[in-house]
């Protein structure tokens, strides 16, 4: 321990609470280091008890304790006497001898049985009978009491002048018995107690000399700091916590995806929640009778109740390509297709439909382009699970891609990413042949990423397609619940405050 | 392994479709093995097999559980994962033939059946030794192709009997609910159609499929006894049992080629066990064909298109390798054309195409060599998604969190608690609960929630979101909606912050009275500039606020982003 770099690092108040705490024995109430260090306000010996306390040059303890003050009847008796002194003064004043009727004068009447009760346990006075009245006569010690204050009358005086004060519980136990006499509270206060650590610093000896704490404007113009020493500050100490505004991390991770996929040459795109399930399935040659397409997995809406397909020609090719084939060299799916099914509407299950309509409206190649959006699936909300989570998306049209190259760029994609080590799996998806499954390797493990292929011919054809498509997508949360360590899904989107203010930026 | 089968019970977003119609299907190693009939050891199999197009689930022991794709139910048994390892693994490459004899076995297909289940197909299988792996399997088997091919039983249901206790020829036919009576599997009791239906759990669970009929589908034999009631149950009298040897197996159904695959699968699993296959008659009005069909089928690939699709340079030899390695059999039909023989078992080839990607598996996905395209393109951002960054960088520069919140809803939330009149709105038909049956029309109520969410923490909370509502035309629109929590927000601080704002991101634009029934009267305002309304701010009114369970005062504000940022002074 250096204690020359502690004292050295000791503020003004500090000093002077270590100084008073000395003087008391090392162990004081606030008020008395307030009083012998001279502070104006207690909350500044508080403030440097706790600075010291977090230097261990000091202790902070609290406890309970139990003050008094006058009470209504207190205040009374302190101003007009207490009611068997007044009873023993109007004797003194007449021949030491008075009927009870007499001292009424001096008593309101609820007080007559007080006092009367009261001088005859002190002793004061004695009662007795004459002609039927009731008649006091002041004893000596009654008389001698007459004389001088009584400690009790000491106690309302002093409580008068220091209200919420500690006083001796056994020696006023009459006094505090008395109703509406005094009044207690409890009230918290501190003991400020000195370690070994700091009776070492006081010990060694603190001067207390002039510094500059805070440096204002009116020290730096006249040049105060000059003459005066600043007080170099402990810097390991604590500092109140700050937060600022923030952007949200999943946000974070789609604009990092979004300048990858510019800055990979492709363009953005997007689309509408609301689809009809022949853009969104017929048109991805999803047959009609597919599991995935069931309420119980898709979201289908009330409102509206239906979307009009406007262009009946290509709901026509679509169809024919899930019966038999239709112009393509496909067998088609074999079913009966219903076209009314395509009209129905539902809340989008898959980003794809933003680029399937691409295509139709862009049959002409080349075309390199990607959309991030919200999808919906019918999922029950916990821990793993939301009903709707992002989709990352993208084709490349070109007459001269090929699956080789889709392996190229997606090596490279997430090589942006930052998944260096990266691996193809065979995988199925109904609108995508061949299919391919992308494998991370992450924190030691491979993990299913995203899956990647080229659109089926009876995807691609009935739009006037014939040149491959390359198509890739990912799932954001599941990337965002990896590089964010999270255990909970729904963090991301009922978020916590305490994790939002310090979750570190992406 | 911990870390693995966390994130394989997790996964949850795979691309495209649900993880979930992927059937799992589990096998004993050892079984494996025996089926093999050559050494493989487990850690190889499982590095191996996810290569032919699967994925491991879990591995407990001997016990190996895989996800196979829907695509492939010829897949969905351990014979059928037997024989496609055994041409992969180079043990046998090329098609597999079954023997099928012949029998005398008819089934007589009534004309009743076509309006109700109008096909049927089925086979013998002799010589069959009941091991409880074969029935652990068979049944598995049954039960992924009921579920996957058969659509839950709709397009394809599987009946496999004792053939002992029953006298051919069979009958399939449709007969009147009450007319017939029998004791199904799991009972002692003989029941009518109509009670297996409305007692019998199978009855109960699959009622839904003949409930668009009034004559229920039959399979008889020559003395009237019942052997199933398709696609519900099985009779007692032909319950297979540890001690059957002859299998009968009957696949009826509405999809005339699904019906034909699944029974193909079936067969040649059981073939694979050292069963004889003997194909039956069935005989309806017009024709009679034998089955089960394991005839292969053919289909042309072309050469140049393979190495086109894949970007590879192979030659037709290499093609026919690699195809033989995925089980087909190939012959060059020209010196640029192939004519592949396919396997009865292969309900996934639809085109040429699909037996492109099968080259490929068979050339090896990791074989395939990395190419960047040599196309050159610019990326070009949405226009609006730009201006975007200046406002979120301005709302975070003021303080504000940024939050993503639902874009699912609830009426009560967007329109009740706010005092506003329901409008036309996008709403679910099947929801998940009561909290989620709308789309969004604001995002006032989702910052709300995110508030309430976090009573529990100090104030002051401040929260924007730009995010994607639903207008009335059920298109999707931007909004930016920002809001601020504390014991002294009031309109003042609002109005500074909205003024910020605009001001930071270049936009002229006045303030005027607005009338918002979530908003304290007299404390809410309208900004508009030249393209009109852009949205509202204010306090909020205490109503409001006690509505969404929160206690202190909130100033709010919500503008449509996209007029917000065509506002914007391009002059400078």
């Amino acid at each position: 321990m250096n204690i020359d770099k502690i004292i050295h690092e000791l503020s003004r108040n500090e000093k002077k609470v270590l100084l008073s705490l000395q003087k008391l024995d090392g162990r004081a109430s606030p008020e008395k280091v307030m009083n012998e260090g001279s502070f104006s306000q207690q909350v500044e010996v508080m403030n440097a008890a706790s600075w010291l306390q977090a230097k261990k040059l000091a202790t902070v303890k609290e406890y309970v304790k139990t003050v008094y003050s006058l009470d209504k009847e207190g205040v009374y008796f302190h101003k007009q006497g207490l009611p068997e002194k007044r009873v023993i003064n109007y004797l003194k004043d007449h021949h030491r001898k008075a009927s009870l009727k007499d001292i009424s004068e001096v008593l309101k009447p609820y007080e007559i049985p007080i006092a009367i009760g009261w001088v005859k346990r002190k002793g004061w006075a004695q009662i007795s009978k004459e002609n039927n009245k009731t008649v006091l006569t002041l004893t000596e010690e009654g008389f001698s009491a007459g004389s001088h204050e009584t400690i009790d009358e000491q106690l309302l005086s002093y409580l008068w002048d220091n209200p919420d004060s500690e006083i001796d519980e056994k020696k006023y136990d009459h006094l505090i018995k008395r109703s509406n006499v005094l009044k207690e509270k409890e009230i918290i206060t501190g003991e400020i107690s000195l370690t070994d650590q700091g009776w070492d610093v006081v010990n060694h000896g603190i001067t207390i000399t002039e510094e500059i704490t805070q440096v204002t404007s009116e020290i730096i113009k006249n040049k105060y700091w000059e003459s005066t020493p600043i007080r170099p500050y402990d810097v390991s100490t604590f500092a109140p916590s700050l937060h600022g505004g923030k952007p949200h991390p999943l946000v974070q991770l789609i604009e990092r995806i979004r300048t990858i996929l510019l800055r990979m040459g492709f363009s953005e795109i997007e689309g509408n929640f609301v689809e009809s399930a022949f853009w969104n399935m017929d048109a991805l040659f999803i047959p009609q009778d597919h599991p995935a397409r069931e309420m119980q997995d898709t979201f289908y809406c009330k409102n509206p109740s239906s979307i009009s397909i406007d262009d009946p020609e290509l709901v026509k090719i679509i169809a024919d390509v899930h019966e038999h084939g239709g112009k393509t060299d496909s067998d088609g799916w074999g079913y009966r297709f219903s076209k009314s099914e395509g009209r129905k509407p539902l809340l989008r299950t898959h980003t794809t439909v933003n680029t399937i309509r691409y295509l139709y409206h862009h049959p002409q190649p080349p075309a390199k382009i990607f959309s991030i959006g919200q999808v919906f699936r019918k999922e029950n909300i916990d821990s793993t699970h939301l009903p709707l989570f992002y989709q990352i998306e993208g084709i490349i049209h070109d007459p001269s891609v090929s699956f080789k190259q889709l392996i190229g760029i997606l090596s490279e994609m997430y090589k942006q990413m930052g998944f260096e080590k990266i691996r193809f799996r065979p995988a199925y998806f109904p609108y995508t042949e061949p299919s391919m499954e992308v494998e991370v390797f992450w924190n030691d493990q491979w993990m299913e990423l995203g899956g990647s292929g080229m659109f089926r011919p009876e995807v691609t054809e009935p739009l006037g397609i014939d040149t491959p498509v390359l198509a890739w997508g990912l799932g954001l949360e599941r990337l965002a619940m990896l590089l964010f360590g999270l255990k909970d899904i729904r963090q991301l989107y009922q978020s916590d405050f305490d994790w939002l203010q310090n979750q570190p930026l992406l | 392994m911990k870390a693995i089968n966390f994130f394989l019970q997790n996964q949850i977003y795979l691309l495209f479709i649900s993880q979930k119609y992927m059937p799992v299907v589990s096998f004993d190693y050892q079984d494996y093995i025996s089926l093999f009939g050559k050494t493989i050891s487990k850690d190889d199999l499982i590095k191996r097999l996810p290569m032919i197009g699967a994925d491991f689930d879990k591995i407990e022991d001997d016990e190996i559980s895989i996800e196979f794709f829907p695509n492939r139910p010829d897949l969905s048994s351990v014979e059928g994962i037997v024989r496609a390892s055994r041409a992969f693994f180079d043990i046998k490459p090329g098609l597999t033939k079954y023997q099928v004899e012949e029998s005398d076995i008819v089934m007589n297909v009534d004309s009743s059946v076509k309006k109700v289940r109008p096909f049927v197909r089925c086979a013998l299988v002799k010589n069959v030794e009941m091991t409880d792996e074969l029935i652990t399997s068979l049944m598995q088997l049954q039960e992924k192709l009921h579920f996957g091919i058969g659509r839950n039983r709709k397009k394809v249901a599987i009946g496999v009997h004792n053939a002992e206790p029953v006298q051919p020829p069979f009958t399939y036919k449709a007969v009147d609910p009450d007319s017939y009576q029998f004791v199904p599997l799991a009972k002692v009791e003989s029941m009518t159609l109509s009670e297996i239906l409305s007692s019998h759990e199978k009855g109960m669970a699959y009622a839904s499929l003949l409930e668009d009929v009034d004559l229920y589908p039959l399979i008889v034999d020559a003395n009237d006894n019942v052997l199933s009631f398709p696609p519900i149950i099985n009779g007692i009298l032909t319950e297979v049992t540890p001690f059957t040897t002859d299998l009968f197996i009957d696949v009826t159904g509405t999809d005339k080629k699904a019906i034909h695959h699944a029974l193909a699968i079936v067969v040649t699993a059981l073939a694979e066990r050292g069963g004889s296959v003997y194909s039956t008659k069935i005989v309806s009005e017009n024709e009679t064909i034998l089955s089960p069909d394991l005839s292969i089928m053919k289909r042309e690939l072309s050469v140049k298109r393979v190495n086109a699709i894949l970007g590879l340079n192979l030659s037709s030899d290499e093609i026919k390798m690699f195809l033989a390695k995925m089980g087909y059999d190939a012959e060059n039909k020209d010196e640029q054309t192939l004519m592949v023989s396919i396997p009865s078992w292969r309900a996934d080839i639809l085109h040429e195409i699909d037996l492109i990607e099968d080259v490929a598996v068979g050339y090896g996905f990791d074989n395939i060599s990395y190419e960047i395209p040599s196309s050159f393109s610019f990326g070009k951002p949405l226009p609006h998604k730009e201006s975007f960054q200046n406002l979120r960088t301005v709302l975070i520069g003021l303080g504000f969190n940024e939050v993503t919140t639902f874009t699912l809803s609830n009426e009560q939330d967007e329109f009740e608690k706010l005092g506003l009149e329901t409008r036309n709105h996008v709403q679910i038909q099947n929801p998940i609960g009561e909290d989620y049956t709308c789309l969004r029309v604001g995002l006032l109520p989702s910052l709300l929630q995110m508030l309430a969410d976090n009573k529990h923490h100090s104030l002051p909370q401040q929260v924007f979101e730009l995010g994607i509502v639903s207008d009335e035309q059920y298109k999707n629109q931007y909004h930016v909606g920002g809001m601020k929590s504390s014991a002294h927000a009031n309109f003042t601080e609002c109005k500074s912050i909205v003024e910020a704002i605009f001001r930071d991101i270049g936009i002229k634009y006045d303030i005027k009275e607005f009338d918002h029934p979530g908003f304290i009267n007299g404390r809410c305002a309208q900004v508009v500039n030249k393209s009109g309304f852009l949205g509202y701010f204010g306090e909020l009114h205490p109503r409001t606020i006690t509505n969404f369970s929160l206690e202190h005062p909130v100033i709010a504000f919500e503008f449509h982003a996209k007029k917000l940022i065509e506002g914007i002074d391009k002059r400078k």
